[in-house]
């Protein structure tokens, strides 16, 4: 057991390594610039959480699974072990490289990878996503306890979700949707009343069938109608008509 | 306490990961966003998914001990 994890940690480390040279080379644009640390010790969030990235087995990455053989029993300590590992890796990979460091006024400390919007953008659409597994939790609870603890999650992270959403178009980072033409809500008004008309008619269908009681009926009596209940006449016309 | 079942154990599991990653996503954007506000809104989030985080390992030690076996 002891030599086979030796052998898969060190795979693990090597892989980790080829992505992390891969990485290295697609993402560093401007050589001379220390990403290691900026001079006020702001920390390079970007690349520092890549390496982290890389060293979790987390369920839906089944891109790395593959290549960790003991997915199912990480300890914190391994996994501890393996980030102090691959950190020590990869600074002694950027000190290699950028020994002569340019130190750039205060703007250029916060160098974008990325822009505010993309990096927005992408926690918008994982909070979407963590909402529709929220909401399927919920669904599939059978404990009552846990069923609303996954229900206030789900009804936090809306709260989230509408906040970054108002935000981000508020500071014009989202294209704004087109409106909905006029007349494309009327047909589909008017398509939908009918529809409720028929689904009313055989509800009335029903009733009469079964003997039910005239109290099923979902309208309150108006003046458009006379005070006449549904069924009492001949016709079966439906109340709101 | 009812048992928590296997479906609603990899759900919890799955969950913290979500949000254990988005407290690092919230982390880089408030760390590293131009715009300020950006920058508030992420640091707030931070709290809130660490409590959500919270409330879910709160979920296992409530079921672990009327789990079956040992």
């Amino acid at each position: 057991m002891n030599v086979e994890h030796t052998r898969s940690q060190n795979n693990l480390q090597q892989y980790q390594q080829n992505m992390m040279r891969q990485l290295h080379n697609q993402t560093l644009e401007q050589p001379g610039q220390n990403r290691q640390q900026t001079e006020d010790n702001r920390p390079i969030p970007y690349a520092s959480s890549v390496v982290q990235h890389y060293n979790q087995a987390d369920s839906g990455r089944s891109h790395y699974q593959g290549n960790q053989h003991n997915s199912g029993q990480h300890t914190v300590q391994q996994q501890q072990q393996q980030q102090q590992g691959m950190q020590q890796h990869y600074s002694q990979h950027y000190s290699q490289q950028y020994t002569g460091q340019v130190h750039a006024p205060e703007d250029q400390h916060r160098q974008a990878l990325m822009s505010d919007a993309d990096m927005a953008g992408t926690i918008l659409a994982d909070l979407k996503r963590v909402s529709r597994e929220y909401a399927t939790a919920v669904t599939e609870a059978a404990c009552p306890e846990i069923r609303r603890g996954f229900n206030d999650l789900l009804s936090s992270t809306l709260q989230l979700q509408g906040k970054l959403y108002e935000l981000m178009r508020d500071q014009h980072m989202y294209s704004t949707p087109s409106a909905a033409a006029r007349n494309e809500i009327s047909s589909k008004l008017e398509n939908n009343r009918n529809e409720a008309g028929q689904t009313e008619h055989y509800l009335h269908q029903l009733g009469l069938l079964g003997g039910v009681s005239h109290a099923l009926q979902p309208y309150a009596v108006t003046e458009a109608n006379d005070g006449r209940r549904p069924g009492t006449e001949g016709s079966h016309q439906p109340v709101y008509m | 306490m009812m048992q928590m079942t296997v479906k609603e154990l990899e759900y919890i599991a799955d969950s913290l990961s979500n949000e254990n990653l988005l407290i690092k996503q919230c982390a880089v954007a408030a760390a590293a966003a131009g715009n300020p506000a950006i920058r508030q809104t992420c640091s707030q989030m931070i709290e809130v998914h660490r409590q959500h985080y919270a409330l879910l390992l709160n979920m296992l030690e409530q079921h672990q001990q009327t789990a079956p076996g040992h």
